[in-house]
């Protein structure tokens, strides 16, 4: 029988110098098997004396645990070798395309159309819906436009048969404006997205359709400082710290005053370029303090209330922003021009 | 409108020895852009620079004439203006000493039309060509220069913005008579065109014959020529909506008519003729002998109260009163204190555009600059905006869409009598009368945009086509407005390939797209029944759907929408390089059945026992039928039953096999195969009960 030194040294080194997985098997079996080497010292404890049997029981049982831990490590580094090979075998080329998923998008319309709500609901302002088919009454009569008045000329608008129920296609969405008021009391901040339509000619930028975000703060001490406030607030969030605004005199029936709201041209930040015809500057909305006929027309008392309105194009917004050039790309629906945003 | 910038400075000469001087053109527009009107183009010649005023309808009735954009500049920049001088009171004196003295007669018959006519006769003109000076100031806005007489007029007008026109004298039977046209009447203009008259428009005639369209344009017959010797002039006032309809309802559009259309201060009239008189005896001689005026009711000045807290508070502003006062007394307003804070403000009558004190307000406001306010958040309620559903549900149905591979379109509300047709919806030959169904537009830009689409899914088809020239698979989606008997919020997806050999997968597609789609906002119980063969809400029962492919989409009894694949007929005029399926439905009403809540189901602990079941059953059989007979026989046990195949071989003769995956679960415990086999043959006895149906083991 060989002695417990002499076993441990052959069963590490050969432990040590197994091939593989099956090879340790068998060389377990040898050692540590039902009749290994170290389980044959184990058994042939019984007969010794006392006093020696306790001397090498103790040895013999470190040497069988040195020894599984000695196949298990041994077993766990073959077993990663083999594990490391096949995964080298599985290498891929990660330049692969990706299998496709379908993915939609959404139109720039809509794109941009959440980002202005999204800016106006952080500032408080609540989104409300109007009719696109509407009454001559909210369209015109109603935002201080009676029969007749010359600012009427300025919307073109497309009429429904019978042309003498006066009902027609919206010309601006300062109508839901209206609709609004009298239906809700003050204090409150609203925009209205909306479609709207006008007869003319279409070419890159006008359309017989285009989409508008129509803007109504009403309050008991609303000012043009808190107009210039908000609408500051909302061109910055939308393209940038940097932007610049300015108001400048015009004239809707619906305000008093009335301004044009002009934004640095983002393209030429302001030096002068085709876009914005060398000025330096984008005419993108109109709006004004809330005319006193308008609130006497949705029920309103005039000398309780003062609010300002503002009506800023989508498409054109849209067009500025991701620099579109024709607005009647919008209505194309081409895959190709939707997959961009 | 365009502006010399060289006749501008003419308004503002060497004053007390000094020379004023306008600022350089891109300055002077600045400052008129930024507080008057915008300045759209700078443009330079030779010796002068002209701009581009764009003159607000608002401003029309003063600032469309150099005296106007002078005063403007005035109270901008607050140079001393030189007006040319009017001598308005020889003018005055005509009119009382000589009225009807020598022949100068003239009547108005419609004084809501014409609230003021000024004819002066004068006698002995030369008529010849202009001199330099008119002709240099007309050639700067490249108006052609036809004689003194007519130059004259032309030039008056534009420096004061009272349209002029003038008549051979001799010319004129009998006195001048402002009348409304007869219906058919007729008149040649001046630019030797006929034009047919009717009543509602205006004329100014003689005894026998129109003489001009009023305020629009003049006529042949009272022309001045070169042997002209005797002229009427005219200053008038006509009623503006008046102007504007005549010159629609003849077609001609004048400087003339713009400037009445807008509307004009009828004090005006005065002015300019004594102007036109002066110039015309200056230029071309010739004595005023006679002068009428015809002005019943006078326009008078208003006066309006300007508060200065007011002011301040809507413009959020601290200007002073006494700049304030400053600023309209230079807009040419009479301005007086009425209290400590309060301004008593009389606008001259050329300011039509001024009537309330919020007027004043923008007056103040412009001119001080509106840069020169600073902006300052709103103090507002702590209340928070409250939702819409509609517009809630209606984004995130968008982005669900998209994130289903769907793209989505916005197609134009319109369609044409070719798309109607198409789905058997009468348009009828005179209108939309003869089904009160479809709006069509009185005043279409196109006969293909004459209607108000009914549905979304002509847009679709159309996006369908173009994109299926370059892709295999197109998804699209459009929400939007439809019009059918009422305006509604709809919403339609749409599907197709250029791979599907038949329809029917076109179909299964979109069912499964839509049904995912309604499942993901918790709206469970949608099923689809058969579609009615007569004229329904969406398809009009003609050719658009296929008519054994098309179902209608329900909540309970409630019709949300239409599903089908697109009719062959249908996908070839539409030119359709596919099969495609449509949907549509009512979005307002999808949303009531949206779940706003969810709650909590658990899920069981304990193995689900799967068994297949392979059934056949005759061809015309609805595997709808027999999943409720499935379920309906299957206890409380059966959580599922999931159709995984249908085979329709000729081996079965007239019969179809649905193949069946039945789950069996319970809450509460394991199940027992024995369990579950009993109530396998509890279901197949049931299903087998029906003729024809058979479990094949």
């Amino acid at each position: 029988m060989e002695n417990l030194a002499e076993i441990k040294k052959n069963a590490l080194n050969s432990i040590e110098k197994a091939a593989d997985e099956e090879a340790l098997k068998l060389l377990k079996i040898e050692y540590l098997g039902r009749s290994g080497k170290l389980t044959m010292v184990l058994r042939g404890l019984k007969d010794m004396p006392e006093v020696k049997r306790k001397e090498m029981g103790a040895k013999a049982n470190a040497l069988r645990q040195e020894l599984e831990g000695a196949f298990q490590k041994r077993e766990k580094d073959l077993r990663g070798a083999v594990r490391a090979v096949h995964l080298q075998r599985e290498k891929i080329d990660i330049s692969l395309p990706g299998t496709k998923t379908p993915v939609g998008h959404l139109h720039p319309l809509t794109k941009i159309k959440n980002e202005v709500e999204d800016i106006f609901v952080s500032l408080g302002f609540e989104i409300v819906e109007g009719p696109e088919m509407e009454l001559e009454h909210y369209a015109f009569d109603a935002l201080n436009m009676p029969k007749d008045h010359p600012a009427r000329e300025m919307w073109d608008t497309l009429w429904l048969e019978p042309f003498k129920d006066r009902v027609l296609l919206r010309p601006q969405t300062s109508s839901v404006q209206i609709r609004y008021m009298e239906k809700h009391e003050p204090p409150f901040r609203i925009i209205a997205p909306g479609r709207v339509f006008r007869h003319e000619a279409t070419d890159a930028s006008h359309d017989i359709q285009f989409h508008q975000v129509e803007g109504l703060a009403v309050g008991e001490d609303i000012s043009v400082a808190n107009f210039k406030h908000v609408i500051l607030s909302f061109f910055r969030k939308l393209f940038g710290k940097d932007m610049q605004i300015r108001l400048r005199p015009s004239f809707f029936p619906f305000v008093e005053p009335g301004f044009e709201v002009d934004i640095s041209c983002a393209q030429c930040k302001g030096k002068g370029c085709s876009v914005c015809k060398s000025s330096g500057w984008l005419e993108v909305m109109g709006a004004g303090m809330v005319h006193p006929n308008v609130f006497k027309a949705a029920g309103y008392n005039p000398k309780l209330w003062r609010g300002f309105a503002f009506g800023v194009g989508l498409d054109r917004l849209a067009m500025t922003k991701y620099k579109i050039p024709d607005i009647r790309f919008f209505q194309a629906n081409d895959i190709r021009f939707l997959r961009q945003f | 409108m365009q502006f010399s910038y060289n006749w501008l400075q003419s308004f503002f000469p060497v004053r007390l020895g000094r020379k004023q001087k306008l600022p350089k053109p891109e300055e002077l527009a600045r400052v008129l852009t930024m507080h008057s009107l915008e300045v759209e183009e700078i443009g330079k010649n030779a010796k002068d620079t002209l701009f581009n005023i764009d003159i607000l309808s608002n401003r029309t009735h003063d600032c469309l004439s150099y005296m106007g954009m002078a005063r403007e500049i005035h109270a901008l920049l607050g140079m001393n203006l030189s007006v040319p001088v009017v001598k308005y009171a020889a003018l005055e004196r005509l009119i009382k000493i000589k009225r009807s003295a020598r022949g100068l007669r003239v009547r108005v018959d419609d004084k809501n039309l014409c609230s003021r006519y000024i004819g002066v006769l004068m006698s002995g003109v030369k008529v010849g060509p202009s001199p330099a000076w008119i002709k240099e100031r007309l050639g700067a806005l490249e108006q052609r220069s036809i004689n003194n007489i007519v130059d004259i007029t032309n030039f008056v007008m534009l420096e004061m913005g009272q349209p002029l026109h003038a008549f051979d004298a001799d010319k004129v039977d009998g006195g001048i008579i402002v009348r409304r046209a007869r219906d058919g009447e007729k008149m040649t203009t001046l630019d030797d065109e006929e034009v047919v008259l009717n009543k509602n428009i205006l004329i100014i005639a003689d005894s026998k014959a129109p003489l001009a369209i009023a305020g629009i344009k003049g006529g042949k017959k009272a022309q001045i020529t070169e042997t002209t010797k005797n002229i009427i002039l005219e200053s008038a006032n006509f009623d503006g909506p008046s102007v504007r309809r005549a010159s629609r309802a003849v077609g001609i559009a004048t400087d003339s008519s713009l400037r009445f259309a807008a509307g004009l201060d009828p004090n005006l009239a005065g002015e300019a003729m004594a102007r036109v008189m002066d110039v015309v005896r200056t230029v071309s001689g010739g004595r005023a002998v006679a002068a009428s005026d015809i002005y019943p009711k006078k326009l008078s000045a208003v006066k309006i109260s300007l508060d200065a807290d007011k002011l301040n508070a809507v413009l959020g502003a601290r200007i002073d009163i006494a700049l304030a006062k400053k600023i309209l007394e230079r807009l040419g307003c009479e301005v007086k204190m009425k209290q400590k804070k309060v301004l008593l403000v009389t606008p001259p009558t050329r300011r039509l555009d001024l009537s309330i004190e919020e007027d004043l307000i923008e007056e103040v406001g412009r001119v001080y600059g509106y840069e020169n306010i600073t902006s300052r958040a709103a103090l507002i309620e702590m209340a928070l905006p409250s939702r819409d559903d509609a517009v809630h549900y209606r984004a995130r149905m968008r982005d669900l869409l998209c994130g289903m591979g769907f793209f989505e379109a916005y197609n134009y509300s319109f369609v044409g009598e070719s798309d109607l047709e198409l789905i058997g919806l009468p348009t009828g030959r005179a209108g939309a009368s003869s089904g009160k169904n479809i709006f069509k537009l009185v005043n279409p830009t196109r006969p293909e945009f004459a209607f108000l689409r009914p549905s979304l899914m002509f847009g679709l088809l159309k996006n369908l086509k173009e994109n299926l020239k370059h892709a295999k698979d197109v998804r699209f989606f459009e929400m939007g407005h439809v019009f059918y008997k009422k305006e509604s919020d709809s919403m339609a997806l749409s599907i197709a390939s250029s791979e599907w050999k038949e329809s029917k997968e076109a179909f299964l597609e979109l069912k499964g797209a839509l049904i995912a789609a309604l499942e993901s906002f918790g709206v469970a119980d949608v099923w689809f029944d058969d579609a009615p063969e007569s004229v329904s809400e969406y398809d009009g029962g003609g050719n658009l759907l296929h008519p054994f492919q098309r179902s209608e989409i329900k909540i309970g009894d409630k019709v949300l929408g239409i599903i089908g694949s697109v009719h062959p007929d249908t996908a070839a005029s539409y030119k359709l390089k596919g099969k495609a399926a449509v949907c549509e439905l009512d979005f307002r009403l999808l949303i009531d059945f949206l779940q706003k809540e969810n709650e909590y189901m658990p899920v069981s602990k304990f193995p689900a026992v799967v068994r297949d079941l392979a059934l056949l059953v005759p061809r015309d059989v609805r595997m709808s039928e027999v999943s409720d007979m499935i379920e309906n026989s299957g206890g409380i046990l059966l959580k599922d039953a999931d159709l995984f195949d249908v085979y329709e071989g000729e081996e079965f003769e007239g019969r179809k096999s649905f193949a069946f995956h039945l789950i069996f679960q319970s809450d509460e415990r394991t199940l027992s195969d024995s369990e579950a086999d009993k109530i396998m043959e509890n279901i197949i006895t049931a299903l087998e009960g029906n003729v024809g149906w058979e479990a094949r083991r």
